[in-house]
C-alpha cells in the first residue's frame, strides 16, 4: 500500500503505524482539505494524526454520527468540528512538535490566498476566514480584510466564537470536543447564520445522504457504457486538474470486461486459484477491488482473420516490424551496445582482480627477485569478485499515451530483449495496460525462452490506461521467486501512471488512480521492490514535461533514450554506469 | 551489572592478563553501552566461553556493545568488517616472504587466537557462507585454526568472537545453520527514549535539554516509519543525529543542523519529502 505525505504524517503523529481507513464522518470532514493539495493537505495529516492520538478518530466519528441521527446538519457541524479539532491539536502538540504551528500558518496562508475551499463564497465560510486571520494575522490578505468588513457591528458574535473555539482546548475526550462544536453550532451558526443557499447548485440526481459536496452521482444513476477499444487516457496535467472526476463503469460494463479482454488480449495463462492468490497479495490499498489478467496474447490465427480487429492487430505488428526493418543497422548496433553495457558491468563485477603484493599466493616465476630487488612483491593478491547471477524483468507501458511512439517503444524493448538473449541473461518481457477494472499483463517471452521469442515483442500495441504501481507489484511476485542473486526490473514508461476509469462506486472505495495518487503509488512500489533487493531502472520515453515525474519515481536510476541510435553513444555508456551502480 | 558477574569478571581479568605487545589494542570505547539486561546476558555468555552473535536493526548499539565487552574483559580487539568478497585468507591469513622464507602472515582471526583477543566479526551475514566455513573449527569445541602447510594455531583460552548482523538488510544473506549453532544469539532491542537521552547526553554533554528531546522525538518517528516499511532505514541515522545535535549546540539553527545530517542524506526525492515533513513537525 502506498502512502502520500498526508498519510505519512497521519501515521507518524498518531503514533500508530497500522494502516487503517478514516471513519466515515472523519473522511467527510477532512475530504475538502485533503483534496486541496499543498501544505493544506499535508497539515491535514497532522490534524487527523493529532485527533487520533488525543481523542481517537473512531470515538470522534461515533459522537458525530450520533448527532447526525439527531438530525444535525452535518454540512455545518463537520466544518465547525474541524476548526475545534485543528485548534486543540495545534495547541496540544506544540510542545512536542513545535513545527506544527508553523505548518498551520502556511496552510492558513494557502487557504486564504487560493481559497480552494471557497470560503469567500458563503457567510459561514467568512467565519473560517475570520478565525484564520485571527490566529495567524500575518496571513491576512486584501481579500480577507475586505470580507471581514462585513462583520462590522457583529463584534460580540466574533468574540463569542473565539471564546468557544478556544474553550475546546479543555476538552478531555471526543465527546466533549464534539459537544463543544455543537455549542458553537447552536450559539453561533444556527443563531446568526441562516442557511445560505444562494450559491448552492441543485443536484441533477438524488444525493446520497451524507455527501459533503453534491458532485457525485448516485451509483444507480451512472450511465452504462460499453467497453471501447479506443478508451482515452487523460494527460497527467489534466488528470490532476480534474482529480475529483474520473469515470465509473456500470455493473454491466464491468461484467462484460473479462470476455472482451479474452477476445482482444488473449486468455489467462494463470490458473484461477493462482490468480486469486496474486490478486489478494497485490490488489490492496489504492488497487483494492481491481483485477489482473496475465496473458500470452492472442494466437497467430487471430491475426489472420478478416475481422476489423484482426486488421488492427496486423497493422500494429506490421508498423513495429517496419520500424525494425527501417532501423536495421542502428538496431544491430543498439543490441551490441546494450550487450556491451551489460557485459561491461557484469564482467567488472565478476572478474577477479589480481595484483602484486607482499602476501597472498606465491608466484614462482617471481622468485628470482629474492635478494635482487628491494621490494620483490612475490605474491599475487587475488580479490575475488561477486560471482553472482542476474535475472531481468522488462516491463513495457502499453497505455494509450504511448500510442504516438508505439513502434519506437516496441523497437527499444526488442533491442533490450535481444541483447539480453545474446548474453544469455534470463529475462521476461511483459507489457501492461489497464482496461476497466482489469490490469492486463501481456507476456511476450518468459525468463527461459529461446532468443526467437524476442520477436514476439513486435506484437506490442498501446491502448487504454496504465496502473504502473499494480503492474510492478504483480510482476515482482514471480521475479522475487527467482533464485538469481541480482534481480533487475527495467520499466519502459512515460512517467504518467494514470487510470481514469474506476471500478464499482461504493462508499470507502480507494482513491482514483490519477495525478499525485498514481505517482505516489508507483514511487512506493518501486521503493518496495528496492527494499526487497530488486534493482529498478526506468527507461523514460515521454515528453520533457513529464521528466520530473520519472525522476520522482525512479530517483537517479533512470535513462532517457530518444532513438535507437542513442545506444551506440551516451545512452549505452549511461546504461553501463547505471548497471555498475547496482 | 549483577554482583556475581562483576566478581567473576574480575577473576577472569586477573587470570588472563593481556600481553604487553597488544596493550595498544585495549581501548576505552567513546560511549558506554546503555542497557543493563543485555550487558548481563552478554557478559554471562562470554564468561561461560560462548561466542556471541548480536542481531538487531540499525542504531541498536551492536558495535558499541561489542567494544564495551572487550573493554570490560580488558581484551585486545581485532575487527573484521565482512563484505561479499571476504574469504578465508582475509580471516585467517595468507603467505608472505619474510627473512628469506615464505611464512604465514596472520589475519585478524589468527591474531585474536594467539593473543587472547576479542575478535569482532562485523556484519557477518554480508559474506558468502562458503567463506565463513573456515571459522567453524575456531568457533566450536575444537578451538583451533588448521592452516594447510603450517602448524595448528591453538586458541588462547581468553579468545572470544563477537559477531554482529542486521537481518534483512539489503545485501545480507541467510546465515548458515552450522555457523549460527556456534554462537549464542542476543537480539538487540530498539533503543528506548530514555536510553537515547542518556546516550545523546553522554555524547554531546553541552547540548540543551530541549534539543536532545527534539532529536529523540525525530529519531523515534523515523525509526517507527522505517520499521513499518514507510521509508528505508537510511534516515534512521543515530550518528547523523549526534552530529546534528553537536551542530545545534554549536549555534546552528536546529532545522539546518537536521537538514545537513539527516534530511539531505535522503537522495531519493520521494523519501526526502516524507522525512522532511516529519522534520517540519519537530523543528521550527
Amino acid at each position: 500500500m502506498s502512502i502520500d505525505r498526508e498519510e505519512s504524517l497521519f501515521l507518524t503523529v498518531s503514533e500508530d503505524h497500522s494502516k487503517r481507513k478514516y471513519p466515515e464522518y472523519i473522511l467527510l470532514m477532512s475530504d475538502p482539505y485533503r483534496k486541496a493539495g499543498g501544505m493544506i493537505s499535508v497539515y491535514e495529516g497532522v490534524i487527523l494524526g493529532g485527533g487520533d492520538k488525543l481523542f481517537g478518530l473512531d470515538e470522534l466519528n461515533l459522537w458525530l454520527r450520533r448527532h447526525r441521527y439527531a438530525a444535525y446538519d452535518m454540512h455545518v457541524l463537520l466544518p465547525i468540528t474541524h476548526i475545534c479539532l485543528e485548534y486543540v491539536v495545534r495547541k496540544k502538540l506544540a510542545d512536542e512538535r513545535p513545527g506544527v504551528p508553523v505548518m498551520a500558518e502556511q496552510a492558513a496562508r494557502e487557504l486564504l490566498d487560493y481559497d480552494p475551499l471557497r470560503l469567500r463564497h458563503s457567510s459561514r465560510g467568512w467565519m473560517s476566514i475570520y478565525w484564520l486571520t485571527e490566529e495567524f494575522p500575518r496571513t491576512a490578505n486584501e481579500e480577507s480584510r475586505r470580507i471581514l468588513k462585513n462583520f462590522s457591528g457583529f463584534e460580540h458574535v466574533l468574540q463569542l466564537f473565539t471564546q468557544l473555539v478556544e474553550e475546546s482546548v479543555n476538552c478531555a475526550d471526543a465527546r466533549a470536543l464534539v459537544e463543544q462544536a455543537v455549542q458553537l453550532y447552536k450559539e453561533i451558526f444556527t443563531k446568526y447564520f441562516a442557511p445560505d443557499h444562494s450559491h448552492d447548485e441543485l443536484p441533477v440526481f438524488e444525493l446520497s445522504d451524507d455527501l459533503w459536496e453534491g458532485q457525485h452521482l448516485a451509483p444507480d444513476q451512472v450511465q452504462p457504457s460499453e467497453p471501447d477499444d479506443s478508451q482515452p487516457e487523460l494527460k497527467y496535467k489534466k488528470a490532476s486538474d480534474t482529480s475529483a472526476d474520473g469515470m465509473e463503469l456500470s455493473e454491466e460494463a464491468l461484467a462484460a470486461i473479462p470476455e472482451y479482454l479474452a477476445q482482444n488480449f488473449g486468455p489467462s495463462f494463470q490458473t484461477e486459484k493462482a490468480m486469486r492468490e496474486i490478486e489478494r497479495t497485490v490488489c490492496v490499498g489504492i488497487h483494492e477491488g481491481r483485477k489482473l489478467l496475465f496473458t500470452d496474447g492472442l494466437p497467430e490465427s487471430a491475426y489472420k482473420e478478416a475481422s476489423p480487429r484482426a486488421g488492427a492487430l496486423r497493422a500494429c505488428r506490421d508498423a513495429n516490424l517496419r520500424m525494425l526493418e527501417e532501423h536495421e543497422n542502428s538496431a544491430r548496433q543498439g543490441i551490441r551496445s546494450i550487450e556491451q553495457a551489460f557485459r561491461n558491468a557484469l564482467n567488472l563485477k565478476n572478474d577477479p582482480e589480481i595484483y602484486r603484493a607482499d602476501h597472498g599466493v606465491l608466484v614462482n616465476s617471481a622468485l628470482w627477485k629474492v635478494g635482487r630487488c628491494k621490494e620483490p612483491q612475490l605474491f599475487h593478491k587475488v580479490f575475488r569478485q561477486d560471482q553472482s547471477t542476474v535475472v531481468v524483468e522488462l516491463l513495457i507501458d502499453a497505455s494509450g499515451s504511448q500510442a504516438v511512439r508505439q513502434s519506437m517503444v516496441a523497437l527499444q524493448s526488442y533491442l533490450f530483449s535481444a541483447a539480453l538473449s545474446g548474453i544469455q541473461i534470463p529475462h521476461r518481457v511483459m507489457s501492461y495496460c489497464t482496461y476497466g477494472d482489469h490490469t492486463v499483463l501481456r507476456r511476450f517471452r518468459d525468463y527461459d525462452d529461446k532468443p526467437e521469442a524476442d520477436r514476439k515483442i513486435l506484437e506490442y500495441r498501446a491502448t487504454s490506461n496504465n496502473r504502473d504501481g499494480l503492474a510492478l507489484a504483480a510482476a515482482g511476485i514471480d521475479l522475487l521467486k527467482r533464485r538469481e542473486d541480482h534481480k533487475i526490473v527495467i520499466v519502459f514508461s512515460d512517467g504518467l501512471p494514470n487510470d481514469m476509469v474506476s471500478g464499482r462506486h461504493r462508499p470507502g472505495a480507494p482513491e482514483k488512480y490519477i495525478g499525485n495518487a498514481a505517482i505516489q503509488d508507483t514511487c512506493f512500489q518501486v521503493r518496495k521492490l528496492r527494499r526487497e533487493g530488486v534493482h529498478v531502472i526506468g527507461i523514460f520515453l515521454g515528453d520533457d514535461n513529464e521528466l520530473e515525474n520519472e525522476r520522482m519515481i525512479y530517483g537517479s536510476s533512470f535513462l532517457r533514450i530518444r532513438r535507437a541510435e542513442d545506444f551506440g553513444g551516451s545512452a549505452g555508456k549511461r546504461l553501463s554506469e547505471t548497471l555498475l551502480l547496482l | 551489572m549483577r554482583e556475581d558477574l562483576t566478581i567473576r569478571l574480575e577473576q577472569f581479568k586477573k587470570q588472563y592478563a593481556a600481553e604487553a605487545a597488544v596493550q595498544g589494542r585495549i581501548t576505552k570505547p567513546p560511549v558506554e553501552f546503555i542497557g543493563e539486561e543485555i550487558l548481563d546476558l552478554a557478559v554471562s555468555a562470554l564468561l561461560q566461553g560462548e561466542n556471541i552473535l548480536l542481531c538487531g536493526g540499525k542504531a541498536t548499539g551492536k558495535n558499541i556493545l561489542a567494544d564495551n565487552l572487550a573493554w570490560l574483559f580488558a581484551r585486545p580487539v581485532y575487527n573484521v568488517s565482512f563484505h561479499v568478497n571476504t574469504d578465508s585468507s582475509t580471516l585467517i591469513g595468507t603467505d608472505t616472504f619474510v627473512g628469506g622464507e615464505v611464512r604465514l602472515r596472520n589475519g585478524p582471526v589468527a591474531q585474536a587466537a594467539q593473543h587472547g583477543g576479542f575478535c569482532i566479526l562485523d556484519e557477518i551475514n554480508m559474506a558468502k557462507n562458503d567463506a565463513v566455513v573456515v571459522m567453524h573449527s575456531v568457533l566450536d569445541y575444537r578451538r583451533l585454526i588448521d592452516v594447510p602447510g603450517y602448524e595448528c594455531i591453538p586458541m588462547h583460552p581468553a579468545t572470544r568472537f563477537i559477531a554482529t548482523m542486521n537481518y534483512g538488510y539489503a545485501g545480507t544473506r541467510e546465515l548458515n545453520e552450522a555457523l549460527v549453532s556456534r554462537f549464542a544469539v542476543i537480539r538487540m532491542p530498539t533503543l528506548q527514549p530514555q536510553q537515547l537521552h542518556r546516550l545523546l547526553q553522554a555524547d554531546v554533554p553541552n547540548a540543551a535539554e530541549e534539543h536532545i528531546d527534539r532529536c529523540i522525538g525525530l529519531f523515534m518517528d523515523l525509526n517507527e516509519k522505517a520499521v513499518n516499511g514507510e521509508i528505508s532505514t537510511h534516515p534512521v541515522d543515530l550518528r547523523g543525529m549526534i552530529a546534528a545535535l553537536r551542530l545545534m549546540t554549536d549555534g546552528m539553527r536546529p532545522k539546518d543542523a537536521v537538514a545537513l545530517n539527516i534530511t539531505n542524506k535522503c537522495f531519493d526525492e520521494y523519501e526526502y519529502q516524507l522525512v522532511q515533513d516529519v522534520v517540519m513537525t519537530r523543528f521550527v
